[in-house]
């Protein structure tokens, strides 16, 4: 705790330590869509002459110091039409920019003079952002355009799987990424079982995939930050959106509340898969139910220049029926409001207090009048101040603190003939506290540097096991320690160093380089590579200590051709301690020593990633390729050789091309291609009491055949008349178009008819037609 | 305890993945391991060791393990195993285990390699009554029959299994044997606990009365996780999805020495016969 106060002592100092220059004023303010009034993330806003700009941060806003004098400022911002505005700065200004969408038609106009090659001159590495228009113009899954869909077709990032939205980011586990939806946590983001995710595209605004470099504001998670933006909902005009797919049906209204200054967007969700169920001739089935549905609303209010409140929040719930027998439901609940607030031209404030939930529960019916319950809990609540500080036009100090409080119940069993078993509820606390400045310390090189202090308690009341770990096998409880309520009874902190740099070779190209080391207190107990919805996580504890990554990368960026490639090449190395894994055959739902199941060691992962990304004209797409290895090497598993990663996936390459041939008719295609998966397979066999099992050699020192497929869709608009008050689409997708059986698993075992040994492959997808309409009023 | 093993799969009913069978060449060349099966218990008989060799996955000849030197001892009776064929060695009929003692296997094969394994035998309660109900199920084509059988039994051992005898025979293979941890039962009482099926048109059953014996052993820890790897096994797979949710294949742990295979155990017995009329 004491380290805490030391850091917050020096963030206060840092704060006051530089005096405010005497002829410099300050350009500051919020760039936002004219026609929806969004606010744009990441919008450029530049001085040619003298080679300064900004871009605006997570909330629209920008701040830049400038001698006083009369200037061109460029704004840009992609997918936006670019323009210049002649401002006069005598003292500090402020200035609300609006920015007009571009349509495929306006494309010639864009491309003059203006300041595209953002990526070369940010520090920031390892980091993709995405909009939502470029992930609904893919190929869609049964008529959903999927956010993790898309995200795993990016270089760096493994997917578990083609029935999954799992994902896997540069050798780390799928527990190990931070997905915040409004800057709340979500701990199950995916719905029917991982075929979708928790997302609905339309009230994404849109989401930035950090693979490395991860900012020092962020925390608690190894391997990656996924941040996943909501809408605002239009400040000008009402509009709507709904649409209809094989899958499900959405609904989309959006509207000012009080013009310019309030709006909001609602959205709802429903998956009707269960319809098809009633075809079926058993009755059982019939009876059957397997739904989802999900609700999205936000508001935000305008108090003055200086203030603004956003409200935003999501449920949704999975629910699963089979006959009258059992009833199974999960979902997320997450909850946000924050406030900006201005300072001054240079001071930018961001709090939030946020809520997550996550909750599975489970009934089935035994007998005729006994119904067993089985119900977890995750609850994940906190809150978060961010400061940025623009110091001048070459510093840029962001510093903040957050606290987050867990309270897991990791499974609770009641009725039936069988004992109630309840889990012990687990309390903890996570603090942070970080100071990051980013640097311009000359043309060509900017230092961002920062660091991220993390503290983590385990709380009372509690029951820690000491287990004797002298079978590998099976690790026995021999000792107990009761905590009270209350008492922190075990602690950990971790200074966690952020930096990265860039140099810049020339206008069209520059080198990177960063470090960052990352903790994580929370830690998911599942060895399959597919989330289940019986997810229980664990927090670190006496016997299972924080999970801790370095990386390090370096990497080449280039535009090519003004700036319509952008091209880049990224090597890691990422090490990581305390790599959780599990015994073979390990118990891990209802078991109070669950600790006792837990395999910890370490792990390693390398890799080249390539991208090159076409933003601008009427084909845009990209082009992926990863090369990667990852190792575990834990001792109480596979003899304490290493193995492979489970996910992990030498190749993976990733081909997407979106192609506007006119007004009226969008083409878009994509094929993926990754090395198949690490599996263990069969040396031998034995026999035991009239059966026979297999005997494995080493962990996952085979592969599954390799995975690649091919989508293609076409989306069809309808003519725009003048008068037509409505815009329609439609969608057609076919997805695997040729019909691979892409194996998600291969499994060994004996045939029961003839008693041969045979393997079976289990694949998902067929080849899959799928068609939407979408329709905007 | 299995219902929520069972309910896991069941959340897959909706499963939508495809099998197929494909080539898929595995390595040669794995190790010969031997391959142990040895219980001794609390009645008063010949307790069994059976010795096997594991066998490459491709040939389905299972080699039995000849000649060699099998004890069981307990500290201080060392009791040596005969040899009657087939790789099986028993003790003397006379050979009764006693709960609280642990036993040790010491196998000592012809090439010099030697094994051990120890277990330790716990109390395993007993059964009070059983009753038996005749109910119906509605399968894919019409509705089949089956003899539920219902216990009350007290469990004093931490983890125990139930293994049933159809007219002095045993049913059906290690993959019918039910094995749980007392905890999950108040007080260690099964009431009124449905411990076996049996359906009606098993040609175990014979018209007329028939003789069906449950059996409760006190299992430990070792024996529990050997028969908890070996299903996992066998079932590997089984959700339609491929073991989406299952974490990686592993061996069946076993609690012989030396890299060898199977399991030993010491268990006190318990048994309760009950009469079905078909």
């Amino acid at each position: 705790m004491r380290q805490i106060f030391a850091f917050l002592y020096l963030l206060s100092i840092s704060h006051f330590l530089v005096a405010q220059e005497k002829d410099k004023a300050i350009l500051s303010g919020y760039v936002k869509d004219a026609e929806s009034g969004e606010a744009l993330i990441g919008a450029s806003v530049y001085v040619e002459s003298l080679q300064l700009g900004v871009t605006t941060n997570l909330y629209g806003f920008y701040s830049l110091s400038l001698p006083k004098g009369r200037y061109k400022v460029s704004i840009s911002y992609l997918g936006y039409i670019s323009y210049t505005e002649e401002v006069s700065i005598e003292n500090d200004l402020v200035k609300e920019i609006e920015m007009k969408p571009n349509s495929v038609q306006l494309e010639a106009v864009t491309i003059s003079g203006e300041r595209r090659n953002e990526n070369i001159k940010k520090t920031e590495m390892s980091a993709i952002k995405m909009d939502i228009k470029t992930i609904k113009k893919l190929p869609s899954f049964m008529g959903e355009n999927d956010v993790l869909r898309t995200v795993q077709m990016l270089p760096g990032v493994q997917s578990g799987g083609e029935a999954t939205t799992g994902f896997f980011v540069r050798g780390g586990n799928s527990d190990q990424n931070l997905i915040l939806l409004d800057d709340a946590p979500v701990y199950n983001p995916s719905h029917l079982l991982g075929i979708f995710s928790v997302f609905n595209p339309d009230v994404i605004k849109d989401l930035t995939l950090y693979k490395g470099g991860i900012p020092a504001k962020y925390g608690g998670r190894l391997s990656s930050l996924l941040d996943i933006k909501m809408k605002e909902g239009n400040s000008k005009k009402m509009q709507g959106a709904a649409s209809i797919s094989p899958l499900s049906t959405k609904l989309t209204l959006e509207g000012p509340i009080i013009k310019d200054r309030s709006s909001f967007i609602v959205s709802g969700r429903r998956s009707y898969a269960d319809v098809f169920t009633l075809l079926s001739k058993k009755k059982e089935t019939r009876d059957s139910r397997v739904y989802f549905y999900d609700f999205n609303a936000k508001v935000n209010y305008r108090i003055n220049d200086n203030n603004r409140v956003f409200l935003s929040g999501y449920f949704g719930n999975d629910v699963l029926r089979f006959g009258k027998e059992l009833r199974t439901s999960w979902g997320n609940r997450t909850g946000t409001v924050r406030w900006n607030h201005i300072f001054n031209s240079k001071l930018f404030m961001n709090s939030i207090v946020y809520l997550s939930n996550y909750n599975f529960n489970l009934g089935i019916k035994e007998g005729i009048d006994g119904t067993i319950q089985y119900k977890s809990k995750i609850l994940d609540y906190g809150g978060r101040t961010d400061f940025t500080y623009y110091l001048n036009a070459l510093n840029t100090i962001k510093f903040g603190l957050s606290s987050t409080i867990y309270q897991i119940q990791p499974g609770k069993f009641t009725g039936s003939t069988f004992e109630d078993i309840n889990i012990p509820k687990s309390h903890a606390r996570e603090f942070a506290a970080y100071l990051s400045n980013n640097h311009s310390i000359n043309e060509k090189l900017a230092i961002d540097y920062g660091i991220r202090y993390s503290l983590f308690q385990n709380v009372g009341k509690a029951t820690v096991y000491q287990f004797d770990k002298t079978n590998p096998l099976v690790y026995e409880a021999n000792d107990t320690i009761s905590h009270a309520k209350g008492k922190v009874f075990n602690d950990y902190g971790n200074f966690e160093p952020r930096i990265s740099l860039r140099y810049q070779l020339n206008e069209q190209s520059s080198v990177k380089a960063s470090y960052n080391r990352t903790t994580q207190y929370l830690h998911q107990a599942s060895n399959s590579t597919a989330a289940t919805p019986l997810t229980v996580w664990v927090t670190s504890s006496p016997n299972i200590k924080p999970q801790i990554a370095d990386q390090y990368a370096v990497g080449y960026f280039r535009n090519l051709f003004k700036d319509v490639f952008e091209v880049s090449v990224e090597a890691y190395y990422k090490d990581m301690q305390n790599t959780i894994d599990f015994r073979d055959n390990a118990s891990l739902i209802l078991n109070e020593f669950l600790e006792g199941e837990f395999r910890v060691g370490k792990s390693y992962s390398y890799g080249v990633e390539l991208l090159a990304r076409k933003n601008i004209g009427k084909l845009t797409g990209w082009v992926g390729y990863t090369w990667s290895r990852t190792r575990r090497k834990i001792p109480e598993i596979n003899n304490g050789k290493e193995f492979f990663a489970p996910y992990d996936r030498t190749h993976d390459i990733s081909l997407v091309g979106v192609y506007e041939l006119n007004k009226r008719v969008t083409l878009s295609s994509n094929w993926l291609f990754s090395t198949g998966s690490a599996i263990s397979v069969p040396t031998g066999k034995f026999s035991f009491q009239g059966e026979q099992v297999n005997v494995y050699s080493d962990r996952n020192s085979a592969r599954i055949p390799s995975f690649h497929r091919w989508d293609i869709s076409l989306t069809l608009k309808t003519k725009d008349k003048p008068n037509r008050k409505y815009q329609s689409e439609w969608a057609f997708s076919v997805l695997n178009t040729y019909f691979r059986k892409n194996a998600y698993n291969i499994n060994f075992r004996q045939n029961t008819n003839t008693g041969k040994p045979e393997a079976i492959k289990t694949y998902f997808f067929p080849i899959l037609p799928s068609v939407s309409y979408n329709l905007k009023f | 305890m299995k219902k929520i093993h069972i309910l896991i799969s069941l959340l897959v009913i909706f499963s939508f993945g495809c099998e197929q069978k494909i080539d898929f060449p595995v390595p040669e060349g794995g190790a010969q391991r031997l391959v142990v099966d040895g219980i001794i218990t609390n009645e008063t008989k010949a307790h069994q060791v059976k010795l096997s060799y594991s066998s490459q996955y491709n040939n389905s000849v299972i080699p039995l393990v000849e000649n060699a030197v099998v004890q069981i001892t307990d500290g201080t009776n060392r009791y040596l195993l005969q040899e009657i064929g087939n790789g099986i060695y028993e003790t003397d009929p006379l050979v009764q285990g006693e709960i609280g003692k642990t036993y040790t296997l010491e196998i000592s094969l012809q090439n010099g390699e030697d094994y051990r394994a120890q277990s330790t035998m716990q109390a395993i309660g007993n059964i009070d009554s059983l009753r038996v109900e005749l109910f119906t199920e509605e399968i894919e084509d019409g509705v089949e029959e089956l003899y539920g059988i219902y216990a009350d039994a007290l469990i004093l051992s931490e983890y125990f299994m139930i293994e049933t005898k159809v007219n002095g025979q045993k049913y059906g293979t290690i993959r019918d044997i039910r094995h749980e941890e007392t905890r999950f039962y108040a007080n260690g009482r099964l009431v009124d606990e449905e411990v076996n099926t049996l359906n009606k048109e098993d040609s175990s059953l014979v018209d007329g009365n028939n003789t069906v014996t449950i059996r409760m052993s006190s299992i430990d820890q070792n024996y529990q996780e050997f028969l908890n790897g070996f299903n996992a096994q066998l079932n590997r797979g089984d959700d339609g999805l491929g073991g989406l949710f299952e974490g990686p294949a592993a061996n069946v742990p076993s609690n012989i020495n030396n890299g060898a295979l199977g399991a030993f155990g010491a268990f006190a017995v318990t048994e309760k016969n009950i009469i079905i009329n078909k």
